[in-house]
């Protein structure tokens, strides 16, 4: 008897004491997501006759989003329902996007990141289509005729005004920096001394696209360090290596430079103690590396023909999915089919079940660099290479696109949060279900996709060697 | 995922959102449904018939927080089906909490026009009086079900401090209710 009135009364408590208990974390430190990081860069670069010398270094810089910190109350025991507000109204602020706004660009990344990763070799691979998506519409920007009409088939947008919107979008929705987690997006626009620009389009650049404007000697030691430190300064400095290599060309008459840094800790972190040396098979041979373990009790596992996926919730409201295909099948299989693509994209279709998963998954930091032209011209961008028309940005007749320089960095750990997600849409019958209980582990070549709180792919990759 | 981000999914009627509620609160259903019914089976039943009576739920229901509104609706799933499963007499974490704190105060002292109801508010008013710390010790033994050893290693307490102080709160609980006339 005393036990069932003890049973309902306590029914009663209310919910902001349950709520209260409910978040029992300790208390942490304000560093959050240091643990996990990935940036790419695309550096845009158009070239053609002798420079003349000038006045360098910026010249304009854009007004960012002001963001409420992430409220320090809400990883101790103070709250503070003020900083607690202020916060809230800030993120609504920033992420008031329309519903959707990224539709049409489902094309382009189903289309693109297959081209962008060329999976064909042995090596590691990473691409951030988001990055090179901000970079295009740049560059659509500058120029006019079938140049930018390509770019925008490309990117699926009907007119350069709804790109312009979309991009304006995009940025806003893929910016934070409230200290908790960080997903920053930078554009720079990097203009060479002695050449007239069009104002009104430097100004688009600037207000729209958050671009810095630079001007100076392209191509001198001291603007091609000032390159590096504004990519460094931009890419959280993971990207080192990489910035200290990039050098413009003497003959360069504009640049156009954007980057992305993100940083966000999972949802669930992973038990340290619980992280294992095992066995990599690389295509190269086996490797020994550490495996970070954990047991998804409710899954979600998702799966389809040829591969299994899950899906690891990050801080920030997005996610890693990490799509290891079925033996006998490879990543660039999968790529090649264009099915698990398609899936990530429209994961709310995919197939999937609520079964315990047990995943064993590498530690890795994966890097890469490559130069896009190929990839772009087999995405029907071809012109802007050859008979170019910058008309929008300068009035100089014989100028084109010389490079398109990209690189990525991905890294994780046990504390570091990031989600890849790749969902299936069977063309051909059905797969069958998944056991009750599935070991997922990654102990050979995988993708991963980390897609943005709006499902947008800020970064995929391959794994071949962690 | 936020909180208002799983609710919009909701109230859109987007499958996802389940997928969403078993990211955020699986894990906490689950170790919740386990310690009131101890049966993994009847655990992950539990936790599916949760998913489902928050989708038929919201809408029309909005409510504010979230995380508060989808752990009630566990544990009332949960003891619901514990109070249907009473003829295998499993001994649960949660029977050996909730005999825990009845035993200490005794419902034989406890007034006889006394409902479980007022009994509640009661206990809802005597949380608030607790220091923060105290409060959440006091509900994830008796509400939550939570085994004294997990709750020393979720707060970083020895075993005996979190036992030592258990038994001063429902010292207090005591005094409480004696004071205010419940007892």
């Amino acid at each position: 008897m005393s036990k069932e009135i003890f049973d309902e009364a306590l029914a009663q408590i209310s919910d902001k004491h349950i709520t209260e208990a409910a978040n029992t974390k300790k208390r942490r430190p304000v560093w959050l997501g240091a643990a996990a990081a990935a940036l790419a860069l695309v550096i845009l670069v158009t070239a053609l006759v002798s420079p003349s010398a000038g006045a360098s270094g910026l010249i304009a810089e854009p007004e960012l989003p002001k963001m409420a910190p992430y409220p320090s109350s809400l990883l101790g025991w103070d709250y503070n329902e003020k900083e607690y507000e202020a916060w809230q109204n800030s993120q609504d602020a920033q992420y008031d996007q329309p519903a959707g706004y990224a539709d049409s660009l489902q094309s382009y990344f189903t289309e693109s990141i297959p081209v962008l990763l060329a999976a064909n070799g042995t090596e590691n691979t990473v691409c951030s289509p988001v990055n090179v998506y901000m970079a295009l519409a740049m560059l659509a920007e500058c120029t006019d005729g079938s140049s930018r009409q390509q770019i925008l088939d490309l990117l699926n947008a009907g007119s350069i005004n709804k790109l312009r919107t979309q991009a304006g979008y995009v940025w806003n929705a893929h910016y934070c920096d409230d200290s908790a987690s960080t997903s920053l997006l930078a554009n720079s626009l990097w203009l060479q001394d002695g050449y007239s620009y069009n104002t009104e389009t430097v100004n688009t650049l600037a207000s729209h696209y958050y671009a810095s404007v630079y001007q100076g000697t392209l191509g001198s030691d001291k603007m091609n360090k000032a390159l590096q430190s504004w990519l460094n300064d931009n890419t959280g400095g993971l990207l080192k290596e990489q910035a200290s290599r990039m050098e413009l060309p003497a003959q360069t008459v504009l640049a156009l430079a954007s980057t992305v840094y993100y940083r966000a800790k999972w949802v669930d972190t992973f038990v340290e103690g619980n992280t294992k040396q095992d066995v990599f098979h690389s295509p190269d041979g086996a490797v020994t590396c550490d495996f970070m373990n954990r047991t998804l009790t409710y899954g979600p596992y998702y799966y389809g023909e040829d591969f299994g996926a899950v899906r690891l919730g990050l801080e920030d409201g997005g996610a890693m999915w990490l799509v290891l295909p079925d033996e006998g099948c490879t990543p660039a299989d999968l790529l090649e089919s264009g099915h698990a693509i398609t899936a990530v994209l429209q994961s709310r279709q995919a197939q999937s079940a609520s079964v315990k998963v047990h995943l064993s998954l590498p530690k890795f930091d994966v890097a890469a660099s490559r130069e896009l032209s190929e990839g772009l011209k087999a995405l029907g961008v071809t012109d802007v290479f050859e008979s170019a028309d910058f008309s929008p940005i300068t009035d100089y007749p014989d100028i084109w696109l010389d490079r398109v320089d990209h690189a990525a960095r991905v890294k994780i750990d046990e504390e570091g949060v990031e989600a890849a997600a790749y969902t299936v849409m069977a063309a051909c019958g059905a797969p069958m279900p998944p056991e009750e209980e599935i070991y997922f582990t990654l102990d050979r070549p995988f993708l991963f996709v980390i897609t943005s709180r709006d499902e947008l792919p800020l970064f995929a990759g391959i794994v071949n060697n962690p | 995922m936020e909180d208002r981000h799983i609710l919009t999914l909701l109230l859109k009627r987007a499958e996802s959102a389940i997928d969403a509620l078993a990211e955020k609160f699986g894990s906490r259903l689950h170790a919740l449904a386990t310690n009131i019914l101890a049966d993994p089976q009847d655990a992950e039943e539990c936790v599916n018939d949760t998913y489902l009576a928050l989708w038929n739920a919201i809408p029309p229901n909005r409510p504010d927080p979230l995380s508060g509104y989808v752990l009630r609706t566990g544990r009332n799933i949960a003891l619901k089906r514990l109070r249907s499963n009473t003829a295998r007499k499993r001994c649960t974490a949660y029977d050996l909490s909730l005999e825990e704190l009845s035993g200490c105060i005794g419902t034989s002292d406890l007034q006889n026009t006394l409902d479980s109801r007022a009994l509640g508010r009661a206990i809802d008013a005597f949380l608030d009086t607790l220091s923060k710390e105290n409060r959440i010790l006091f509900l994830r033994r008796y509400w939550f079900g939570d085994s004294i050893k997990t709750i020393a290693a979720q707060r970083h307490l020895t075993e005996n401090t979190v036992s030592v102080r258990l038994s001063r709160i429902r010292g207090r609980l005591k005094d409480y209710l004696t004071q205010e006339g419940y007892l």
